[in-house]
């Protein structure tokens, strides 16, 4: 053998060639097997679960079984054997001529042990079964009944494994390509030289690898559920084509094998009712398993002897299609040397013909972990189960260097094996976590060179743009906002107040106009009464009675004007608007019409633009009886702007505040009332006789009060102030150092000055109207007070 | 602190002030000479800003002339007014016959309607207010106008008897005692308002009269 092919790729490598030099796949082993006495030790159930050692021990054993060619006649039972003889009789002729391979059974199969005794509680119909075949086999060993069939199985192996291994038929190695060939190439069996059939019975192919320990390898008592679990595989295989009543359920009746038919039992109650497989069931069950036609009610009558049970599961061999089933992992498969398989495996239904179950999509490279029910080994076809087209790994593909040595003789044949990919049951059987179908890496050309940072320069970096750059969808939603009921209703009134601004007011068109009639007869009340007042009153006499009592403060000031001196003037402020000269024409009559009566001349100034014109009407009015004239009785200083200022400049320097008159009479033009012989000698406030301040509002008596104390000196000052004006100055006039030497408020107290003064003045003459109008006003506000009781009352209790 | 031209102002106000202060304290007829010159230049620029004021009256109504508003010949009787009387004023003078009937017979009726008016008008308020404010405070509001009015107003029957005596009693008790107590306290709010104000004049922490 010149040159060694490549387990991988398949293709020739130099003999002394170490890895592929097309793939890189190293040729031959790393680990030399030393397990080989292990791997044959049938006895160390233990050692023989290892099932990679095995199967490095069984690719030894047929290199060594190359070398040493000699036939194994039970090879021919091997389904293996079988499997290729369907793909090519040269691979069948050669086997036979290299004689009968050595019995060997997979390890997890053999469980026997030498020691234990063959002849305990073996069912007899097993027995016979092993001794039949050992007898079709060659004769070689003693039929034994063992207590576990399957142990003397092993034990069987064991002891031909023991033995000078036979010659292997040659070029037999490459049992992948063999499969390969028996499998996928099956419509092409003369295209590949098939070396001849050698006992790969040992062999496992990689389809029938246990994923994990074998559940016969060790003693089936103790783990009965692993141990029928790829019978129940097998069941729920061919559950559909198998009624519940089997031959071998009935012969394991027949037979009352008592505890040691537990597999059985498994196998019948499977048999009748497909277990639900689990989880782990499903994935240690063989990725494709074709259903197998073990209905044999038919062949075997109901109350069948041993032998022809046996002959009948012979006839089921026969039918089983096993070629086109290299993946298989069954139990039968290890059971290879077992006749009774055989036609059972010969009976099952090519792959073209197995039932039809609905499938699923599934990757090639991402078998799903968990099959349901409907998607169970039948679910993966043929095609991903053809071994050239599965991926092996790179350490099978050491494993198979030796037997590629042998198989140089070969054509070169160019497989579709993917290189450095797993297979679609062993990437099922990979954990879900790491599983990755397949890593794509971009060649170095379409990689991106990064172009900033740190890594500048570098090829196939990894970008942090789609990450960081690329606009992505807020994780987080931050437009919304998080607000009260509160909030909420206060945004509603902001925008509509907001709406309110903008929209305009449209003329309410259709409300009706409300006549004010209430207004109106009120305004009616109000001037009838003073009308009926001002009719009904006769000279000298009133309608209303006069005040008999003199309030107290009225004394004081009647006697203070009573008692000044007649040879100084009295200052009168006239610092009221012309709208109450409805009051004060009454009020600062009485007093004007006093100092009339004692001959104190007048002056008269003012803060108010009006205040002249007031003053003059109010002089002319009172003093039409007196006879006054401009300039001798009274004379007018005018206004007096500047506001508490002039006041204050006034008191100080009166000459200086007011440097004309008004209504100056005519001697006095282009003069001032300072020239006049009524003010002739004053030079001060001080010098007035009095100030009299007639004022309707708080603030001009506050002003007189503050600002011309201090320049007042002994002359007293008067307020005559309007009824609302009275509490603010009262303060001024109460006080410990009054600053207000007399208080005249209102028409009532001015009628009680009159009545004191016993001249007939404007107070008296209106008193009638103003009590008949203070009448009309106290009814309506008391009728508005019931009325709006009345409604406060009724109206809650309306609603 | 910056210095500027608005310091000559602060200080010219703060001098001002302090003399005008000192008059109160200090008999000085230097002082008091001084302080009444300042007062003569205030009352000036006072009528000054009497002027101005008329002014911005005439220019606001003439502007609501102009762009025809609401109301606007209102404006314009307010303005023919005002120009009738600023002319006759400055043509006769203000104590002209012309000028004095003028306001007998126009300005002084006018302002007394209003005054009648109002009176109507508050009548009415009073009579509206407990249907309107339903609370304790209208209702203490007119009880308390209505117990003044009847003492004062006269009684067609009873007069001079114990009630009416009562009635007056009772009104003197709210004018002389609430009225005035509440007139006081503002008075006094009044007043330590004014000192405060003139305290931060005095010492340049307000300037109304800019920076």
């Amino acid at each position: 053998m010149p040159e060694q092919r490549c387990p991988m790729c398949s293709k020739p490598n130099p003999e002394n060639a170490e890895e592929c030099i097309h793939c890189g796949a190293r040729l031959k082993p790393l680990i030399i097997s030393s397990d080989e006495s292990t791997g044959r030790d049938g006895g160390q159930s233990a050692e023989s679960s290892d099932w990679l050692s095995r199967i490095r021990s069984d690719v030894q054993a047929s290199q060594q079984a190359e070398e040493e060619p000699e036939s194994e006649p039970a090879a021919e039972n091997d389904w293996l054997g079988r499997l290729r003889s369907a793909s090519g009789e040269e691979e069948a002729q050669e086997a036979e001529e290299a004689g009968p391979p050595s019995e060997s059974f997979p390890d997890w199969v053999d469980t026997r042990s030498p020691d234990e005794s063959i002849d305990e509680k073996v069912p007899q119909w097993l027995a016979r079964i092993r001794s039949k075949e050992k007898k079709k086999a060659g004769g070689e060993q003693e039929p034994a009944v063992p207590d576990d069939w399957l142990q003397s199985l092993r034990q069987k192996t064991d002891d031909e494994e023991a033995q000078p291994v036979q010659p292997e038929p040659a070029k037999d190695e490459d049992w992948l390509t063999s499969l390969r060939a028996s499998t996928g190439e099956e419509d092409e069996p003369s295209e590949i030289p098939e070396p001849p059939v050698q006992d790969l019975g040992d062999v496992l192919p990689l389809d029938e690898i246990p994923p994990a320990e074998p559940p016969m390898a060790s003693t089936p008592r103790e783990e009965p559920e692993e141990d029928t679990a790829w019978l129940s595989a097998f069941e729920e295989a061919a559950g559909q084509a198998i009624e519940p009543a089997t031959p071998i359920e009935q012969a394991s009746r027949d037979a009352d094998i008592g505890d040691d038919d537990s597999w059985l039992s498994d196998f019948e109650a499977a048999t009748e009712e497909p277990p639900e497989e689990s989880e782990e069931d499903i994935i240690e069950t063989p990725p494709a398993f074709q259903p197998i036609d073990l209905d044999l009610t038919d062949e075997v009558p109901e109350e069948a002897s041993e032998d022809e049970i046996f002959e009948a599961l012979e006839a089921l061999d026969e039918r089983q299609p096993i070629a086109d089933k290299p993946s298989m992992e069954t139990p039968f498969e290890g059971l290879d040397d077992v006749e009774w398989i055989e036609p059972a495996q010969a009976q099952a239904p090519p792959a073209e013909e197995k039932p039809s179950y609905p499938e699923e999509p599934v990757s090639q490279h991402t078998p799903p972990l968990i099959f349901d029910d409907r998607s169970q080994p039948t679910e993966i076809d043929s095609q991903e189960l053809n071994m050239a087209e599965l991926d092996l790994p790179e350490w099978l593909g050491d494993l198979q260097k030796p037997s590629v040595e042998a198989s140089e003789e070969k054509p070169a044949v160019d497989p579709d094996l993917a290189p450095a990919t797993l297979p679609a049951w062993l990437e099922a059987m990979r954990p879900i976590e790491t599983f990755r179908s397949s890593v794509e890496i971009e060649p170095d050309v379409d990689q991106s060179v990064e172009s900033t940072g740190p890594l500048a320069g570098l090829r196939g970096v990894l970008m942090a743009e789609p990450v960081v750059a690329i606009p992505h969808q807020a994780s987080v939603g931050s437009g919304r906002l998080d607000i009260s009921e509160r909030q909420y209703a206060q945004a509603e009134l902001l925008h509509r107040m907001v709406d309110d601004e903008e929209r305009q007011v449209s003329l309410d068109s259709k409300r009706r106009r409300r006549l004010p009639v209430f207004r109106w007869v009120i305004s009616a009340l109000m001037i009838l009464a003073i009308l009926f007042s001002i009719v009904s009153a006769s000279p000298g006499s009133t309608m209303f009675a006069l005040p008999e009592r003199v309030p107290q403060d009225l004394g004081p000031l009647f006697a203070l004007v009573d008692g000044l001196p007649t040879e100084k003037p009295v200052l009168v402020v006239f610092d009221y608007p012309p709208g109450y000269t409805g009051e004060f024409d009454a009020v600062a009559s009485v007093i004007l019409e006093h100092l009339m009566r004692r001959d104190i001349s007048i002056a008269t100034v003012s803060t108010q633009v009006t205040g002249p014109m007031l003053a003059e009407r109010a002089l002319a009015r009172a003093g039409s009886d007196h006879d006054l004239v401009n300039g001798t009785d009274y004379i007018h200083l005018g206004y007096l702007s500047g506001g508490p200022t002039a006041v204050q400049l006034f008191a100080a320097a009166p000459r200086e505040a007011i440097l004309s008159g008004f209504l100056l009479p005519e001697e006095l033009s282009g003069e001032t009332a300072w020239v006049s012989s009524i003010l002739r000698d004053v030079q001060r406030l001080s010098d007035f006789g009095m100030v009299a301040v007639i004022t309707a509002g708080t603030d001009n008596a506050r002003i007189w009060a503050e600002q011309a104390n201090p320049w007042m000196g002994e002359t007293p000052l008067v307020m005559v102030l309007s009824a609302g004006a009275e509490p603010l100055v009262r303060p001024y006039y109460e006080a410990l150092e009054p600053q207000v030497d007399g208080i005249l408020t209102g028409l009532p107290e001015a009628v009680a000055y009159e009545q004191m003064n016993a001249r007939p003045a404007d107070a008296i003459a209106r008193w009638d109207g103003f009590n008949a109008g203070m009448l009309v006003v106290e009814a309506v506000l008391l009728a508005g007070m019931v009325y709006g009781l009345i409604q406060w009352i009724l109206k809650p209790r309306r609603s | 602190m910056k210095l500027g031209p608005y310091l000559i102002w602060t200080a010219a106000a703060v001098a001002i002030g302090c003399v005008v202060l000192l008059g109160y304290f200090v008999d000085s007829q230097l002082i008091l000479s001084l302080r009444l010159a300042l007062m003569r230049w205030a009352v000036l620029i006072a009528a000054a800003a009497l002027l101005l004021g008329l002014w911005n009256l005439l220019s606001v109504h003439w502007t609501k002339v102009s762009e025809q508003y609401q109301g606007w010949p209102y404006s314009a009787i307010l303005i023919l007014a005002f120009l009738v009387t600023l002319v006759l004023g400055l043509m006769y003078g203000p104590d002209n016959t012309v000028m004095v009937n003028i306001f007998n017979y126009v300005q002084l009726p006018i302002e007394a309607s209003l005054m009648a008016i109002l009176a109507i008008s508050l009548l009415m308020a009073g009579f509206r207010i407990v249907r309107v404010r339903r609370d304790l405070s209208s209702v203490v509001f007119i009880g308390t106008a209505f117990i003044i009015l009847v003492a004062t107003g006269p009684w067609l029957i009873g007069q001079d008897s114990s009630l009416q005596i009562f009635f007056g009693q009772i009104r003197n008790w709210f004018s002389q005692v609430w009225a005035a107590g509440g007139a006081r306290g503002i008075l006094l709010g009044v007043a330590l308002g004014s000192i405060v104000t003139g305290l931060r004049v005095l010492l340049a922490a307000d300037r109304p009269y800019g920076e």
